[in-house]
């Protein structure tokens, strides 16, 4: 009988222990930037750098995750100049842009006709918690049909994600 | 013409994904131990495999820059680390500054380098109404 209570006494704090486990977490606003896909400058033509699939390259894709609705704007910056590249003596023409390349709900469809353009940036409006892909095209031509020298060229696409 | 594709094509190959998590959104700030000072408590998280520094900046509502200190300007995070840090601002500064980032930093002149810099800013001004 001695042996028994003194069995019980071992065992109930662990009986205890075994009730009191739980699992806490919470969700809050934050942005999460993922690059899903770096990218490839293609060469159609000797003066033409152009990450489009239509020329030989492919195209960066940014992916946002956004935990909470209307919390953040996303801002991205196609490149204006190379980060890398042989000397360069003429003058480099840069075009590019972003667009919305998937969404995880419909109701994200409306991100690119209420997208604002200025200068090489583009900027969306994060008005629905979910996750968003971006795709970013650049092009960089030449001089005038110049040809460019040959190399290594790299340039930055920037990805921001700014609280509202 | 055919060195020159095969040089771009292989430099610029897709380098390893990943992702840069900043939180709190909305860090508070708070008396720190020195008077007139203010800190924030924030943390970040690198899952970028071609990033391990990033930098972190003070902006106010137009984006000039507001001076502050912290322990590291730029923190050193391995892929898969977080780092929790601190930044402190003058109690006058706190007036104007808005925003509070941390930007991958890209490394020059490495094959893998990455192309996408990464840059999440939080607000000091206190929640949105």
């Amino acid at each position: 009988m001695k042996y028994l209570a003194v069995a019980v006494l071992i065992a109930l704090p662990h009986m205890a222990s075994a009730e009191g486990v739980q699992i806490e977490g919470n969700v809050q606003a934050k942005c999460i930037i993922r690059t899903d896909r770096t990218g490839v400058y293609g060469n159609p033509t000797a003066n033409k750098l152009s990450a489009s699939p239509a020329d030989g390259g492919v195209s960066p894709v940014i992916r946002f995750d956004v935990a909470l609705a209307d919390y953040y704007l996303a801002r991205i910056t196609h490149p204006t100049s190379f980060s890398t590249s042989p000397a360069l003596t003429d003058t480099v023409t840069w075009t590019g842009g972003t667009s919305v390349s998937s969404v995880s709900t419909a109701a994200m469809s409306g991100y690119d006709a209420a997208k604002v353009e200025y200068d090489a940036t583009t900027e969306f409006d994060l008005t629905v918690a979910g996750t968003t892909w971006f795709k970013v095209d650049s092009t960089a031509e030449y001089g005038y049909n110049k040809a460019f020298p040959a190399g290594t060229y790299r340039a930055i696409v920037q990805a921001e994600c700014i609280a509202k | 013409m055919r060195a020159l594709t095969a040089s771009v094509v292989l430099a610029l190959l897709p380098a390893a994904v990943g992702a840069h998590e900043m939180t709190p959104t909305y860090p508070e700030l708070f008396q720190s131990y020195m008077p007139g000072i203010m800190q924030a408590d924030l943390s970040l998280f690198n899952a970028r495999e071609d990033v391990e520094y990033y930098a972190i900046s003070i902006w106010d509502a137009e984006w000039n820059p507001v001076p502050f200190a912290s322990a590291q300007r730029v923190m050193h995070i391995p892929p898969g680390g977080r780092q929790d840090f601190e930044i402190y601002i003058r109690q006058a500064d706190a007036e104007v500054a808005v925003y509070i980032c941390t930007t991958s930093m890209l490394r020059a002149g490495q094959q893998d380098n990455a192309i996408v810099e990464s840059r999440i800013c939080s607000r000091l001004d206190g929640e949105r109404a």
